[in-house]
C-alpha cells in the first residue's frame, strides 16, 4: 500500500481531558475511511488537528512523505485537506457560485472558474441551483455546494463530519454515490459517523476510536458489525445482552385510551402567503407515541411550534385534553403540562451561558418548585438539577458548571429530562436523537418510551425514519404542510411510507 | 467564563489601563508614581477629595444602573444623557409646582416625577426597538441632543429665574434638598440612594422570576421565547426601568448638589454610565465601586495638574484606556492559559471571539 497520509503518535489534552492519545494512522490515496466512535470519543478533535483548528501536543502528520504542520485551516487547504463540517460554513445570500469562489483571487474567479464549477458538477452528478441564493437551497444542496467548494480547491483529503445526518432519507443515496465518485477519483475520505449501515456502504476500512484511541483500524469487508460496535462501546458494554422487551406489544391498546391532543384544521400561513401548515387534523391518545415522519422541510418543525405556542396558527384548533389551548399563550401552555424537546437544543433549548442547575429551572422560572417565600430558591433549583444530573448520568456531573461546558449529547440529556418531567399531558420532540451516538439515542428512547407508559402522549417528530419507526405506536407522514396518510409501523413497508413522504401537493388533495 | 476570573481579568485590564497612561504621564516629563499618588490619594483619602468624588459617584453610579438593566435585557441604552435631562427637567418642575411639600412626600414624589421623565423619554427608542426593529443605539444617542435642548430651552425660557445671569430655574424648597451626608461638604445622600438602588437591583435579577426572565432575553432571546418570555415586553421594561434610573440621577443633580436646574447640568454622566457598566461585567452589585474608581479618577485629575503640573486630559486618556482594556479583558479567549496577562493579550485584544454569537442574535 502506497502511504499518502502518516499520522504517528498524535495527542491533544483539553485540561484534565485526553481527546487524543497516541493516535496512528497510515492512509493511501482514494480510499474511506470510516472514522466511529461514540460522542466525545475523539472523531472530531482528530479532523479538528488534521484542518489544523489544534495543534496536537504531541506526534507529527507527514503527508506524501513530507512532514507538515498544519497551523490553520487555511494552511491545511494548502495542502490539500480540507473538511465539510456539520454545521455549514456559507453566506446565506450569495449564490452557490459566489460561495464557492469566495475568497479566492480576481484572476481566479473568472469564467474559467465558473465553467469548471459545472465541470465538477457534471463529474460528481451534484444538483446544484446556480441561480437561487444560499438561503433558499435544500440541506443536501447545501452540502453539495460545500463539497464543491472543497473540490475547487483542490483537495486530496476530505474530510465528513457526521454528514448524513442533516440530509433527509431520500438524499442519502445519491449523497453517496457522490462520495463514491470523489474516492474513485484518487481522493482520500475520512466519513465521521456512528451510523453502522452506512459505513457498511461506503468506507473501505474503518478506525474505531474511544476515549481518544484508536481501537482498531479494520477493513469493512470482512468485519462483522457487532464486532465494530462491540469495539466502540467498550468490550465491557458488549457483553450485556441487549435484547430489550418489545414494548409495543406489551402496551394496552392505546387508541381506546382518553384523547391527549385533538388537532383539527389547522393551518399556518405565513405574511408573505407560503402555506406552511394545511388542514393538519391529528388525534393523540394518551399513553401512545405518534410518529412523525416526513423529509426535512415539510411543515413538521412548525407543527411542533403551533401546539407549543411558539407560533400561533392562521385557523384551527387545538384539544390538550378536553381544554382548548389554541390561543394560550407559551407560559399557560407549559403550565398545563406539556414538554417540548425543540429541534434546536443549542439556540433555542438551552441558554448555554447559564449554569446546568439554572437550564434545569429557566423554562418556568416562576414554578412554586423553584421557589420559597417568593423569591428564586437557588437551594432548590440547585437540588432538582442534582437530582436530574445523577437520574440522567449528566457529565460532568457538577450542575454549577455552565451549560457551554457540557458535550453535545450531554445538552441534550439536559433538555430531555428537564421536559420530561414536565410533560404531564403531553411531550413533543423534535429530532431528539440527530447527532447522538447510538448509547446516547438508547437512553432517549428509553426515556420516551418511559414516558409514554406513565400515561402521557407523545409527539415524535424525526426525519430519521429507522428510529419513528422502532419508536412509535402510529406513524403520521407530512409532506407540503399536510399529514399525507397515518400508519401503523408493523404492517406498512418502506417503500409506502416512501410513497407518502413525497407525495406531491396535487395527488394529496 | 465565571465571575471570578473575569473579574480578575477586569482587575489586570485596569492595571494594564494604569501603566500605559503612566508612560504617558512620562513622556509629558512627570513622575507617574508621584502624579498616581497625588490622584489616588486627593480623591480617596482626602476629606474633601472623597466628597468630591462621592459627588460626581452618585450620577454616574444611577447612570451605570441605568446601562446594565437594558444591556441585560440586550438593550444597548446610551442615551442616560438625555434620559437625566428630562428626568431633571420633570424634577424641577414638579419640585417648583409643589414647593410646599413636607420632606418625606415631596422629596421622593420628586424622584417619582425625575423616574418617570426618564421613562417616557426611553419609551420612545424602547417601542421603535421592540415593534418596530429600528437600533436602539441610533435612536438613544440622538435623542440625547434633543433632551439636552429641552432642557436649555426650559430654563432659558419658562422656567428662568427672575434676574438670572444666565439659563437656570428658580431654587427648589430648601425642604427638598438632599441631606448631606460629610458634615460641611457637598456630599449628599444620592450615592447611598444609588447603592441602595444596585443591590435592589442585584436580587432583583437574581432572585426573581420577572429579573431572572429579563436576563434570560439578554443572553438568548430565542430560549426567552421558548421559555414563555415575551421579549418586545420585555425590552420596554427594561428600557423603562433604565430610563427611570437616570431621570432620578438627573433629580439627585437638582435636589442634591445645584438646587436648581441649569443648563447644561449633566457633563456627560449619562455616557459615564456606559464605562461603569461595563468596568462592572454588567452586574448590579459591582456597580458602585466601579462608579467611584471612575469618580475619583475624574475628581482627582484636576488635583493633579495643580499639584505636578500633569495635564488632566492624561486622566481622559486614562479613562478611555481602561474602557479599551477592560472591553478587551471581557472578551472569552482563544485557548486559554494560566496567565491571565497572557490570556488578555491573546483572547481580548489581538485574537478572534471564540463562539460566534450570530445563532443567538
Amino acid at each position: 500500500m502506497e502511504e499518502f497520509l502518516k499520522v504517528t503518535g498524535v495527542g491533544k489534552t483539553f485540561g484534565a481531558v485526553r481527546a487524543l492519545n497516541d493516535v496512528n494512522l497510515l492512509a493511501s490515496k482514494g480510499e474511506c475511511i470510516a472514522i466511529l466512535g461514540e460522542n466525545g470519543a475523539g472523531k472530531t478533535t482528530l479532523a479538528s488537528v488534521l484542518i489544523g483548528l489544534y495543534q496536537p501536543d504531541s506526534g507529527q502528520i507527514v503527508l506524501d512523505g513530507v512532514q507538515i504542520s498544519v497551523t490553520s485551516p487555511a494552511a491545511a487547504i494548502e495542502h490539500g485537506i480540507g473538511m465539510i463540517h456539520q454545521h455549514f460554513s456559507l453566506v446565506d445570500a450569495m449564490t452557490a457560485e459566489e460561495n464557492i469562489l469566495i475568497g479566492l483571487p480576481r484572476e481566479k474567479r473568472g469564467p474559467a472558474a465558473r465553467a469548471r464549477i459545472r465541470q465538477l458538477c457534471d463529474d460528481f452528478d451534484f444538483t446544484v441551483d446556480f441561480n437561487v441564493p444560499v438561503a433558499k437551497m435544500a440541506v443536501g444542496m447545501k452540502q453539495r455546494v460545500e463539497i464543491l467548494k472543497a473540490l475547487f480547491r483542490d483537495v486530496s483529503i476530505l474530510i465528513l463530519d457526521e454528514p448524513t445526518s442533516v440530509l433527509a432519507p431520500t438524499e442519502v443515496a445519491p449523497f453517496l454515490q457522490g462520495v463514491r465518485k470523489l474516492v474513485a477519483t484518487g481522493c482520500l475520505v475520512f466519513f465521521i459517523s456512528h451510523k453502522l449501515d452506512e459505513i457498511r456502504e461506503i468506507a473501505d476500512r474503518v478506525m474505531i476510536m474511544r476515549h481518544g484511541r484508536v481501537e482498531g483500524i479494520l477493513p469493512v469487508a470482512s468485519t462483522p458489525m457487532a464486532q465494530m460496535s462491540a469495539l466502540m462501546m467498550g468490550q465491557a458494554d458488549a457483553d450485556q445482552p441487549t435484547e430489550k422487551p418489545n414494548t409495543k406489544e406489551m402496551r394496552l391498546d392505546t387508541t381506546r385510551a382518553a384523547k391527549a391532543l385533538v388537532v383539527s384544521d389547522v393551518s399556518l400561513t405565513t405574511s408573505s402567503g407560503a402555506e406552511i401548515l394545511k388542514e393538519v387534523d391529528l388525534t393523540l391518545h394518551a399513553g401512545e407515541i405518534l410518529g412523525i415522519a416526513g423529509i426535512d422541510g415539510n411543515g413538521q418543525t412548525e407543527l411542533s411550534e403551533v401546539i407549543t405556542g411558539l407560533k400561533r396558527q392562521t385557523s384551527g384548533t387545538i384539544l390538550l385534553g378536553d381544554k382548548e389551548i389554541s390561543s394560550s399563550s407559551i407560559a399557560a401552555r407549559i403550565a398545563d403540562g406539556i414538554g417540548f424537546v425543540p429541534e434546536d437544543r443549542h439556540a433555542e433549548g438551552l441558554v448555554l451561558s447559564l449554569s446546568v442547575e439554572e437550564n434545569f429551572a429557566f423554562r418556568s422560572i416562576g414554578e412554586d418548585k423553584f421557589m420559597s417565600g417568593g423569591m428564586i430558591s437557588r437551594r432548590a433549583i440547585g437540588k432538582i438539577a442534582e437530582d436530574a444530573v445523577k437520574a440522567y448520568d449528566i457529565r460532568p456531573s457538577n450542575p454549577k458548571l455552565n451549560a457551554s461546558a457540557l458535550s453535545g449529547g450531554n445538552q441534550q440529556k439536559i433538555v430531555m429530562a428537564r421536559e420530561v418531567a414536565r410533560a404531564r399531558n403531553l411531550l413533543v420532540v423534535v429530532q431528539p436523537t440527530k447527532g447522538l451516538d447510538v448509547g446516547a439515542t438508547q437512553f432517549v428512547q428509553d426515556q420516551i418510551r418511559a414516558v409514554a407508559q406513565s400515561g402521557v402522549g407523545v409527539l415524535y417528530i424525526s426525519t430519521e425514519l429507522e428510529h419513528v419507526l422502532e419508536i412509535s405506536d402510529r406513524v403520521a407522514v407530512m409532506a407540503f404542510g399536510r399529514i399525507t396518510g397515518v400508519v401503523n409501523p408493523q404492517n406498512t413497508t418502506l417503500q409506502n411510507i416512501g410513497l407518502l413522504m413525497t407525495a406531491s401537493p396535487e395527488e394529496v388533495v | 467564563m465565571n465571575s471570578l476570573v473575569m473579574q480578575r481579568r477586569v482587575a489586570v485590564a485596569l492595571l494594564l489601563a494604569l501603566t500605559v497612561g503612566g508612560f504617558l504621564i512620562l513622556f509629558d516629563g512627570h513622575n507617574p508614581f508621584a502624579a498616581y499618588k497625588v490622584l489616588f490619594f486627593e480623591s480617596f483619602l482626602n476629606y474633601w477629595g472623597f466628597s468630591n468624588t462621592l459627588v460626581k459617584a452618585s450620577p454616574m453610579l444611577l447612570a451605570g444602573l441605568a446601562v446594565i438593566i437594558p444591556m441585560r435585557a440586550g438593550v444597548f441604552n446610551i442615551g442616560g444623557e438625555g434620559q437625566i435631562y428630562i428626568g431633571g427637567l420633570f424634577g424641577t418642575v414638579f419640585a417648583l409646582a409643589a414647593p410646599d411639600l413636607p420632606a418625606v412626600l415631596g422629596v421622593p414624589l420628586i424622584f417619582l416625577a425625575a423616574a418617570i421623565g426618564g421613562a417616557l423619554w426611553a419609551a420612545i427608542p424602547a417601542y421603535l426597538k421592540a415593534y418596530r426593529g429600528t437600533n436602539e443605539v441610533i435612536v438613544t444617542l440622538l435623542m440625547n441632543f434633543v433632551a439636552i435642548h429641552i432642557v436649555s430651552y426650559a430654563v432659558a425660557g419658562p422656567l428662568l429665574a427672575e434676574g438670572a445671569p444666565y439659563p437656570y430655574s428658580k431654587e427648589v424648597a430648601e425642604a427638598y434638598r438632599l441631606p448631606i451626608v460629610m458634615p460641611r461638604s457637598d456630599a449628599h445622600a444620592g450615592f447611598v440612594f444609588g447603592l441602595s438602588l444596585a443591590l435592589i437591583l442585584y436580587f432583583w435579577l437574581r432572585f426573581t422570576p420577572s429579573g431572572f426572565q429579563l436576563d434570560l432575553v439578554g443572553r438568548n432571546a430565542r430560549a426567552a421565547a421558548y421559555a414563555g418570555v415575551d421579549q418586545k415586553k420585555t425590552i420596554i421594561r427594561a428600557m423603562l426601568i433604565g430610563g427611570s434610573l437616570a431621570g432620578m440621577a438627573g433629580a439627585i443633580e437638582v435636589i442634591g448638589l445645584k438646587y436648581r436646574l441649569f443648563h447644561l447640568f449633566s457633563d456627560g454622566y449619562g455616557y459615564d454610565g456606559i464605562v461603569v457598566a461595563f468596568l462592572a461585567a454588567l452586574n448590579p452589585i459591582v456597580a458602585p465601586l466601579t462608579a467611584l474608581f471612575l469618580a475619583g479618577l475624574s475628581a482627582g485629575a484636576g488635583t493633579m495638574q495643580r499639584a505636578i503640573g500633569v495635564d488632566s486630559s492624561v486622566i481622559e486618556v486614562v479613562e478611555g484606556l481602561v474602557v479599551v482594556f477592560v472591553a478587551a479583558a471581557l472578551v472569552a479567549p482563544r485557548s486559554s492559559s494560566k496567565s491571565i496577562l497572557k490570556n488578555l493579550l491573546i483572547g481580548g485584544l489581538f485574537g478572534r471571539q471564540k463562539h460566534s454569537k450570530k445563532k443567538e442574535a
